[in-house]
Formats: structure tokens, sequence, C-alpha cells
């Protein structure tokens, strides 16, 4: 479903998608913010973001930028302390932030899904798998019971679970844990959202599996049309699954654009910085990791200027003092002053 | 083929939709010391109920020529110092055992859901409040607080039914006079033993709200009824059940204390502790007229105990025998 944009401001910046898409999200202007006790933590400050129907976009960035709060404040499940205080999202015509709880609930599970990073922790211990997925189609589908079951058996065969019959009755712990993201999946799809948030879906899975779950989303998603949000910190996620990339930091997007682009010519230095921070087949042994010199910056004071200055190779006054807005570079966009040819990464 | 395996090999079985409370009964089924427990409860429940008809003699009936006697084709379990039928005591010291226990589970359970609920919710001064009393009742060794409380609650209790024959003329009779005994057991030991339900409860509400999957629940839409229904609740329901079954064996244990020391059922009411207090001077004597209650008594607990192990292992899936 298109949505109604006349209403909003243009955003002028897209970041390299395909022009006839139709934006599914759009995320204008977000300020999320938490009052704790050491003062105002601006978790998300002024992010404007479009989801393209059927794209995949990858969120990227170091812990503490922002990106689970992003999807937080997209769900409207944001912990208590937290409130997305200004900015719109617009999902299907609706701004999420002004939706009550009721029409939130309808959302949820239904429209947008979600899946989470650890799922021996985000599935119930104490109820079958089986009624877990079930529960969701119940819930918004209305199905009778038996429906809501044999719904669920597809389901897992379709995610790849063998034998549904046998293993409908398990429990979570019951399961290794790539059949338990497997199982989460399930539940994600059970509706058939339009939106799925993938909050690290497979940072606690190991390697080899990470990339048939990788696999296994994708193919559901573009099956069923839908579009989905990775928010991950790893490089080879986005390289291998997804169609576009935004790298955020501090609460702020710095640069946006398709994954062929932005990893084999980032513009900002700390799109470089990430890049070059992945080790590399090309290294040599006993070669040092390139790393980010310094820590993300307190989001309770955000410097002033561009929030990556400090840790910043190129910064100079001008940084310091001016904030830097998203700009085109190629088929790409990003948010710095002193975008240059880039340096030669191992990507 | 155990039911286990069936589930891990058999394509083709169509298992029925099991809900946790089967699983929990299943497997409460297959511990045989929990069925011991389950035998122990179910005889309690029955005795108490019908024990005063299974004998011939009444709970208070002395005959003083046979005093003192061994186990007999009259007297099965012998008699007391008195000329007590023993069986007959301890039958009725069923009934009191089983109304402590009953009643002072309800009471706590009651008073340690509703506190430890409010606190958790409500945070603040309320939580506050409610576990600063908790550490205050922790502080007293807990038959010392309860013997104090029984004492001063006796007093009340018989001024208050002094009051009402006053005005209203409402008598007891010397043979139910053991009721308000009960009344204060009861009153004391729920005074004493609520904290351990609430604290459990407070601190499972506190910790299951945290948990990530009820966050996921958020994210799928669920109402606030289903989360706390089908996801708050048997999640915490299964220590809750352990605490009150083990809760159980604890209030009859304390309530035996109590009336051993003299503070709580009063004779001629028949109470297991009191009986063993009752017959201590016996003891070099007839040494069965002590250790019959005080066994009866431990393996009532015990059993007790055994059901809370079972049932603790049998509502946590996580922990069962794959």
């Amino acid at each position: 479903m298109a949505t109604d944009t006349s209403s909003q401001p243009e955003i002028p910046l897209t970041g390299g998608a395909a022009p006839d898409r139709k934006p599914l999200l759009r995320i204008h202007e977000l300020h999320t913010q938490f009052e704790t006790k050491q003062g105002t933590v601006r978790a998300v400050d002024g992010l404007s973001l479009d989801l393209y129907e059927g794209e995949v976009l990858g969120l990227v960035g170091e812990s503490g930028c922002g990106k689970t709060m992003t999807a937080l404040s997209i769900m409207g499940l944001l912990p208590g302390n937290g409130q997305a205080v200004a900015g719109e999202i617009n999902f299907e015509g609706k701004n999420l932030l002004q939706c009550s709880g009721e029409e939130m609930k309808k959302i949820r599970g239904a429209r947008i899904a979600m899946v989470f990073q650890e799922p021996m922790t985000a599935l119930t211990p104490t109820m079958t798998i089986g009624r877990q997925i079930s529960e969701a189609m119940e819930i918004h589908l209305a199905l009778g019971r038996e429906e809501a079951r044999e719904r669920a058996l597809e389901l897992l065969d379709h995610v790849g679970i063998p034998s549904p019959r046998a293993r409908f009755d398990n429990y979570i712990h019951q399961f290794s844990g790539g059949m338990r993201q497997r199982v989460m999946i399930a539940i994600a799809f059970s509706c058939q959202p339009r939106l799925l948030l993938a909050d690290e879906p497979t940072t606690a899975l190991d390697v080899t599996v990470q990339a048939q779950i990788l696999d296994l989303i994708k193919h559901l998603a573009q099956e069923a049309g839908m579009t989905a949000l990775f928010i991950t910190h790893d490089m080879g996620i986005v390289a291998g699954s997804c169609d576009r990339v935004a790298v955020m930091y501090a609460g702020r997007m710095v640069e946006i654009g398709p994954v062929d682009d932005v990893l084999l010519n980032p513009r900002h230095p700390y799109t470089q910085g990430l890049l070059g921070s992945v080790p590399s087949l090309e290294s040599k042994p006993g070669d040092r990791l390139y790393s980010i010199s310094g820590l993300p910056p307190d989001l309770v004071s955000l410097p002033t200027g561009c929030k990556f200055w400090l840790r910043c190779p190129l910064a100079d006054d001008r940084c310091r003092e001016d904030e830097p807005e998203l700009e085109q570079y190629g088929q790409s966009q990003a948010a710095c002053w002193k975008v240059m040819p880039p340096r030669d990464v191992a990507a | 083929m155990t039911a286990d395996a069936g589930a891990q090999h058999d394509m083709f079985a169509m298992p029925e939709q099991r809900s946790l409370w089967q699983d929990a009964l299943e497997q409460l089924m297959r511990n045989r010391l929990a069925i011991f427990g389950v035998f122990v409860a179910f005889l309690l429940l029955f005795v108490s109920i019908f024990g005063p008809w299974l004998s011939p003699y009444d709970y208070t009936e002395q005959n003083l020529f046979r005093i003192n006697e061994g186990p007999s084709i009259d007297h099965w379990l012998g008699t007391d110092g008195l000329g007590r039928d023993m069986l007959t005591r301890i039958l009725h010291g069923a009934r009191t055992a089983f109304l402590v226990g009953l009643i002072v589970t309800i009471g706590t359970t009651v008073l340690g859901v509703v506190l430890g609920a409010a606190g958790a919710f409500l945070g603040g001064w309320v939580d506050a409040l409610v576990m600063r009393l908790a550490d205050i009742t922790m502080a007293f060794p807990d038959i010392l607080l309860a013997a104090f409380i029984s004492v001063v609650f006796r007093e009340k209790v018989l001024e208050l039914q002094l009051h009402l024959q006053e005005q209203y003329g409402w008598t007891i009779s010397e043979g139910n006079r053991v009721y308000l005994d009960y009344l204060v057991i009861f009153g004391s030991l729920t005074l004493v033993q609520w904290y351990g339900k609430a604290r459990l409860v407070r601190g499972q509400i506190l910790s299951l709200r945290e948990k990530e999957f009820i966050e996921a629940e958020r994210a799928l839409g669920a109402s606030n009824w289903t989360i706390i229904l089908s996801h708050l609740v048997p999640n915490s329901l299964g220590p809750l059940i352990v605490s009150i079954t083990v809760g159980f064996g604890g209030a009859m244990l304390s309530e035996a204390s109590l009336s051993f020391l003299g503070v709580g059922i009063q004779p001629p009411g028949a109470s297991w502790g009191e009986m063993i207090s009752d017959n201590l001077g016996q003891w070099r004597f007839n040494p069965h007229l002590v250790v019959m209650p005080g066994v009866v008594l431990a393996i009532v607990v015990l059993g007790f105990n055994f059901l809370g192990d079972g049932l603790n292992d049998a509502l946590n899936p996580e922990q069962r025998r794959r």
C-alpha cells in the first residue's frame, strides 16, 4: 500500500533507491530521548529514513548509536523512560507516533513484525513453540485454535523445522540455536506483515548458521514482497543480504546508499573506519586490525558540529562548529564536510 | 518406547496439543517421591474429614484404669497418661494439622501475593513499606515471634469471645473451645509466614517484567491480559505453587512447635505437637507415646516437601530430563 505522502514535507534525499519504488515507511526527523538522572539522553537525534517497498535495508553502527531505539520507536515499544519527542514515522498512511495503544496493538505483529536477537530469551519458556506461533494468528487473523494450529504447522515446515508435527509441542529449550531463530522467524512471518524489523537476528548464532538464517529471512521476505530493516553491526551481513545500507552515528544518519556503492566507496570517515576495522583475507599475519580511536560521544552532552569530529582524523574547525547535512555524492549520500576520494579500504 | 523418544523420532505421530499443566502432571506422576507426597496429602485430607468417625472413642474420653498402655486390640496405638486413645487423638491431630496447613497457607498466599504484587507494580513508597515490613518480620526468629503474637492474640480473642457472650449471649461449648485456639494459631502463623511469598511474588514480577519474551509478546501486538494470563502467570506460578506446597508442611510444623511449647493448641485439644509435649514425661517408660505423634508429623511434613520438590521439577520445563 502506498503511503499518502502529500501531507508531509518532501524529503529530497532518498539515498539511491530505485525511483519507481514507493516508500513503505518514512521516518522524518525522529528524535527519541530518555530522561535519566544524568540528563536527557538523545538516543535518536533527528533521523530521517525512507524504506521502500520490497527492499532490504541494513542499519549499521556501533553499540549505542540508536539502531535498536529506532526500531523500538517504530514499534512504539520504547522502555518506560524513553519517548519519541519529535518527528514522524509514517506507515500505511498513519503517523505511528500518534497512534493510540489500541491502534498500535493492531499494527504490531500484524503489519510490522520483529525478530529479536536472542530467541532463547525472546520466547516464553513455559509455552510450547506451537502455541506461541498460533498465538499471534489467533490474535490478529482471528483464526480458531485448529486453523491456527494447521497454519503454524505449515509455517514450521516452511521455515525448515524438520518433522514439525513432532516438534510442535516442544519447548524452546529443546531446540538448537538456529532452530530457535527459525521458530522466531515463523512467528514474525505468521501474520504476513508488510515490514519486518530484524534486530541483530544472527548475532547469537554460529557463523555457519548465520548464513542459513539470513538466506531464510531474505527468501521469505522476497517471497512475500515484504520490506525488511536489518539492524546489525556486521558488515558481512550487509554485504550479503541488503540492498541499501544506512550508517548511524550518535543517533544520526551519516551515510546511506546502495550497498555496493557504500562498501566500495565509503564517503564518510566513520564508514571508512567501520569498513577498515573488518578483518580482511588480504591482511598479513601480525598486522594490527584498524580501530577507530576514542569512544562514541556521551549522548547526554553531544559535541557541537559534526558528532564524529572527536574521533575523526580529518576534522578541522568547520567540523567542530557546523553540523554537516546529508549531501548527494554519486549514488549515495553522506553527512560530512570532508568527503574526498575514498581511501583504499578492505571491503 | 517412551513418550520422549516418540516425540523426537516419530515423524508421523500427531501429538495432541498439550498445555504446561498436562505436561507437568505427567511429569509429576513419574516421580515416585512426589506420588508418595500426593498420597500423604490425600490421606491427610481424608483423615481430617472422616477421622472422628473412624474411631470408637472420643478424643477427650478418659479411662483412668487404662493409662500409659502399649498397643493392644482395644487401643491400637495404646493410651496416654489420662487413658485417652492415642490413635483417636492422632486422627484428631490430623484435622488440626490439615486446618492449620490449609488456612495458614491460604492466608499467607493471599497476603503475600497481594502485598508482593502491590509492591512490584506500584513501586515507590508502597514497595518500600512492604519490603521493610518483610525485613522486620524476618529479623525475628519465626517461632519466637509467633509465640509472642499468639500469647497477645489469645487474650484478645478471649476478651472478644467474652464480650460476644455478654452482649449477644453467644456461648461456646467446652468441646469447641479448641476452635479459639485454631483462630489464634492461624492468625499468628499467617502474620509470621507471609513475607516469604510476598518476596517471591515481587521478585518474580520484577524479573519477568524485564524479560525479552514479554517485550517480544508486545511486539506481536498481544494485549496486556494475554501477556499476564499466558506469559506472566505460567512463568511465575511454578515457584509460587512450590512455595505453597512446602509452606503447607512448614505451617504444620510451626503449629506443632507452638503447641509443643504450650502456646498453641491447648489441652484437651488434640495436636501432634501438643501430644508430644503432653507425653514428654513418659518418655523414659513409654517412648511410643512421644514417638508416634512425632513420626506421623515427620511423615506428613516429608510428604509435602517431596510433593513440593516434585512440583518444582514438573513445573519447570527447562529442568526436565530430556
